[in-house]
């Protein structure tokens, strides 16, 4: 067992500056000076619990900065902004903890065997781990914590490293076979802050000052075990061969007092009608018997052994508190949706982070502060009042930073980021998604633009988006927009609460067999998340127009103009905005026409980077690669395929993908040099074949054919998605070979419409010719890429034209001599070479 | 602005394009068992989709890749091994229209992408997180067998 000495050595080798700066920090909210007062306890009055009491030393600590500065850390942020009441504070959540975890406390032990004397050291640490669990928070709460994520996230994450490492968890197990231990699991900046400030000198001396007077606990057992339970990680459970899990689940767990305080407090302080039946709750609590075995893959910490254990008691819900527990996660996922992620609240919390980051970047660049007061700021003892006060009208000799003042002048006048327009499924879904009869089942729709937009969309202001709406609009993402990703599911499906009936002696079930919490975050997530665009109102509607053309251009989405309208812009302005992008040149005469709906014959399919630079992988050198992405992507849309084939589509990008991965591999290969060989297409039919069954092996769910009979001929390849269900039309892309001794364009002249003829006869109306050619002038794979349609007005067919060089005078040193039987296409499962260009 | 536009480039670490989400790995999951099944879209799921590649008898795999024994975070849990994410995992993959899942729970999930879709999205999933694209198609192949042979 370490010392607190040997602790705070190992921690501030771990991080120095940064460990130093936060033990400098303890020094001012731990003073030397603190002695404690003279109360020997005290009683809080409390609009939830109504009565909590303190002991002596709770009441000391209380008194010390480190909590007191807590009364002016509001416990929702700007919260208020939007629920003028919720001016509640993180003091008062921390009392209410300390009820909340004493109670629990009190009715889980009831039928413990141990008498209260033996288990007073564990509802010691318990109350205190529950009094100083937020005292790691800074200025606005979750805000401040993002902020110092972003300043110093190297340094918090090897300090919570060596936490872990120093605070072993007693039920860490192991990666799967093997005796590699899982890696443990980092705690978060408010928590890294809370452990070092209650590690730190000034807290062992003040507790040497107070703790003895009031209990007979040394102070460094008292700091090292509440620093461990307030991460998680608790000590000294095992008492006479019992070992009382459940004390961990009071502090850190699916139903913790932390969570049974702050929703019941926040619904009353936002005057909302909503209320976890919590003290029902409380009274239902129970501890119920595990098999021993339950644990075993987790006890490996020194001081826990299997073998040591008698009984294993964890926390537990009666079955007729369940009914309680549903009703405490659906006033959870209420307030999540009505109060902590409200669209004003989610706005004014983004405005907040970048004014911090922005006022603090500043002062470190400019103003040269070092980690010490930056730390002095954002744990000042004045709180988030006195924080924005002093950005908004710095004194004499303060850094000043016009723009943040700025911002912090409109968070003082409440002039908040206003809504540009919302990205959400149904508003993005349904308008990409055509559903066609003939190639859709009821149940099929388009997925793949939502999906990789969904990607892009948690990088929120660092997301492609948000580049292309800032080309666009030529506005600062972060500045003049932005972009707010959405917010994961409030709730758990699988909460690690069991459900027991006392006296049995059946193993307790999960409450998940009781309570179907999976149903209630499927319900969430259908309805309520959402991305959201805010800026100022100089600014909405061409930022509203300006995402609507991005994701149009960048993922082929078109939003609906509902997204708009729930942000209260008038359709009018918006669409004469999206003319005057197109005015600009910002938008194509299509694309403009998609935006408004006016496409007249139906939509078609705007090829998007991503899907090209997957299809493209093959094609060496950047700037071939852009090239050839650029000319796709421009004679793909003046093609004008209707949307209803976009699986055909897809399906064309994954075959040209294995072409060209064919054509990069064999690009003037010595056996491509034989002229009499491979002048016969049929060598040449043989020889692709064989590359693309390994591409597209049996089990994969392709098909690949040659010589298929059809009304217009005989097709020489077609790779068909064979994945049909009941309704639901397979597609096949019919690739037509040529092997000529003679220049690639006039092939490309020469055979281009045939695949044509065969798509008309039920094959995807996009097909794909793939040339041999002869070509003495140094062509490129990239260069022969090219979309050819008919000359007939009004057709919806088109055909993808590439090429591989053969017949040349001298062979490729690249080009590979082993015969296609033997060779070679690596397996698809295999992992794929490095890419020839750099990560499109 | 100098300064906060080089704070965020300074918190970027490996480039957003590296970002690698509990969700996005859900999405990966599903995509790879709808490839791996070959069925079409609307076609049930079975249960446990996201547990049985994420979990080996109970036991977080012993060949995760680094990249995901630094995102992921499993406990153990008087039920068991939890795995933290699963959610976000699951509530990933619905989110992004891999799967699409009925109330009430018991209900199977169904796969919502066309298998052509599932490849190409793969594909290009590969190229940005390459050893997890291919541990997933790994262990969703190592899982479906046995299943298959059952």
């Amino acid at each position: 067992m370490l010392t607190l000495l040997q602790v705070r050595e190992q921690l501030t080798a771990s991080s120095p500056s940064f460990v130093g700066a936060v033990f400098d920090l303890a020094s001012t909210l731990i003073p030397a000076t603190a002695t404690g007062g003279k109360k020997t306890s005290k009683d809080f009055n409390d609009p939830i619990w109504k009565v909590i009491a303190l002991d002596k030393a709770e009441l000391d600590i209380c008194e010390l900065p480190l909590m007191q500065r807590l009364r002016r850390v509001r416990q929702l942020g700007l919260g208020y902004l939007v629920f003028p009441s919720v001016h509640h504070s993180r003091f008062e959540h921390s009392l209410g903890a300390v009820f909340a975890a004493t109670r629990m406390f009190d009715q889980l032990s009831r039928h413990a065997k141990e008498t209260e004397q033996e288990l007073n050291g564990i509802f010691r640490t318990v109350r205190l781990a529950a009094l100083l669990h937020d005292c790691g928070h800074s200025v606005f709460s979750h805000v401040g914590e993002r902020v110092l994520n972003m300043l110093y996230r190297d340094d918090i994450s090897k300090v919570g490293a060596k936490l872990s490492e120093i605070f072993k968890d007693p039920l860490q197990g192991t990666l799967g076979g093997s005796d590699k231990p899982i890696k443990p699991k980092d705690p978060a900046a408010a928590e890294v802050i809370a452990a070092l400030l209650l590690l730190s000198k000034p807290m062992e001396d003040f507790l040497g000052r107070c703790l003895p007077i009031a209990q007979n606990v040394a102070p460094q057992d008292a700091i090292i075990n509440t620093v461990a339970l307030i991460l998680g990680k608790p000590r000294g459970l095992l008492v006479d061969r019992r070992y009382h899990h459940w004390v961990r689940g009071i502090v850190s767990g699916d139903l913790d007092a932390d969570k049974l305080d702050y929703v019941a407090r926040d619904a009353y302080f936002a005057g909302m009608p909503v209320s976890a039946d919590v003290m029902r709750l409380l009274s239902q609590l129970a501890s119920a018997v595990m098999p021993k075995q339950a644990l075993e893959p987790g006890i490996t910490a020194d001081d826990v052994k299997l073998a040591d254990i008698g009984e294993t008691r964890v926390l537990a819900l009666r079955p007729s508190g369940v009914s309680a527990f549903e009703m405490f996660v659906m006033t959870r996922s209420y307030l999540f949706d009505r109060l902590y992620g409200h669209h004003k609240t989610r706005a004014a919390e983004r405005l907040m982070q970048r004014l911090l980051a922005y006022y603090l970047a500043g002062a470190i660049e400019d103003n040269h502060w070092t980690q010490k007061e930056v730390l002095a700021f954002l744990y000042m003892p004045g709180g988030d009042d006195a924080a924005l006060e002093l950005i908004a009208a710095p004194p004499q000799g303060a850094p000043r930073n016009p723009d943040a003042e700025k911002m912090a002048q409109q968070i003082l006048s409440r002039d908040l980021p206003l809504r540009a327009v919302q990205i959400s499924q149904r508003f993005c879904t349904e308008s990409a998604v055509r559903k066609t009869a003939a190639t859709q089942s009821s149940d099929d729709f388009l997925i793949t633009p939502w999906t990789l937009l969904q990607q892009d969309l948690m990088l929120g202001d660092d997301s492609e988006l948000a580049a292309e709406i800032a080309r666009i609009t030529q506005l600062d993402p972060g500045l003049d927009f932005i972009l707010d990703p959405p917010a994961g599911s409030p709730i758990k499906e699988d909460p690690e609460v069991v459900v027991s009936t006392t006296g049995s002696e059946d193993v307790p079930d999960a409450v998940n067999k009781h309570f179907d919490a999976e149903q209630l975050s499927n319900a969430y997530r259908d309805i309520k998340r959402a991305a959201w665009v805010f800026t100022s109102r100089p600014h909405q509607v061409l930022v509203a127009a300006g995402t609507a053309a991005a994701l149009q251009k960048l993922f082929d989405i078109r939003i609906h103009p509902d997204a708009v309208q729930v942000a209260k812009i008038d359709r009018s302005p918006y669409e004469e905005q999206l003319r005057k992008l197109r005015a600009d040149g910002q938008l194509s005469t299509e694309e403009l026409n998609n935006l408004l709906e006016n496409d007249g014959n139906g939509r078609i399919i705007f090829p998007t980077d991503k899907l090209l630079s997957t299809a493209l992988h093959w094609v060496a050198g950047e700037g071939h690669y852009q090239a050839a992405k650029e000319k796709l992507r421009e004679q793909l849309i003046a093609a004008k395929v209707p949307r209803a084939y976009y699986h055909d589509y897809l399906l064309v990008l994954a075959v040209l993908r294995a072409l060209l991965k064919h054509a990069h591999k064999y690009w003037r290969a010595k056996e491509f040099q034989d002229h009499q060989r491979y002048q016969n297409e049929r060598r040449f039919q043989a020889h692709l074949m064989a590359f693309l069954r390994e591409e597209f092996p049996p089990d994969s769910g392709y098909e690949v054919k040659e010589g298929e009979p059809n009304a217009a001929g005989i097709t020489d390849v077609v790779v068909t998605q064979k994945a049909a269900g009941p309704g639901v039309r397979a597609h096949s892309v019919v690739v037509e070979l040529k092997s000529e001794q003679s220049p690639y364009l006039p092939m490309v002249e020469n055979h281009s419409g045939q695949p044509q003829q065969y798509a008309e006869k039920g094959y995807s109306p996009i097909s794909i010719l793939y040339c041999l050619f002869k070509d003495e002038a140094a062509t490129s794979i990239a260069d022969t890429i090219q979309v050819r349609v008919p000359t007939n007005k009004g057709s919806s067919l088109s055909t993808v034209c590439l090429g591989i060089r053969g017949f040349s005078g001298t062979a490729s040193a690249g080009g590979l001599t082993h015969s296609p039987q033997v060779a070679t296409a690596p397996s698809p499962s295999a992992p794929p070479p490095p890419a020839p260009t750099p990560a499109p | 602005m100098r300064s906060y536009a080089a704070l965020k480039r300074a918190n970027a670490a490996a480039g957003p394009q590296d970002h690698l989400t509990p969700e996005l790995l859900g999405t990966i999951v599903a995509l790879a068992w709808q490839e791996a099944l070959v069925i079409p879209p609307g076609s049930t799921a079975g249960g446990g989709l996201f547990e049985a590649v994420m979990l080996d008898q109970s036991s977080p795999p012993a060949d995760l890749p680094e990249k995901l024994q630094e995102m992921l975070d499993y406990r153990v849990s008087p039920t068991g091994i939890k795995l933290d994410q699963l959610t976000d995992m699951k509530v990933g993959a619905q989110a992004a229209g891999s799967i699409g899942r009925l109330n009430p729970q018991y209900i199977a999930p169904v796969y919502k992408s066309h298998p052509v879709e599932a490849r190409l999205l793969l594909d290009q999933y590969s190229g940005t997180f390459p050893d997890v694209v291919d541990w997933v198609r790994h262990r969703v192949r190592a899982v479906k067998q046995p299943q298959q042979a059952a």
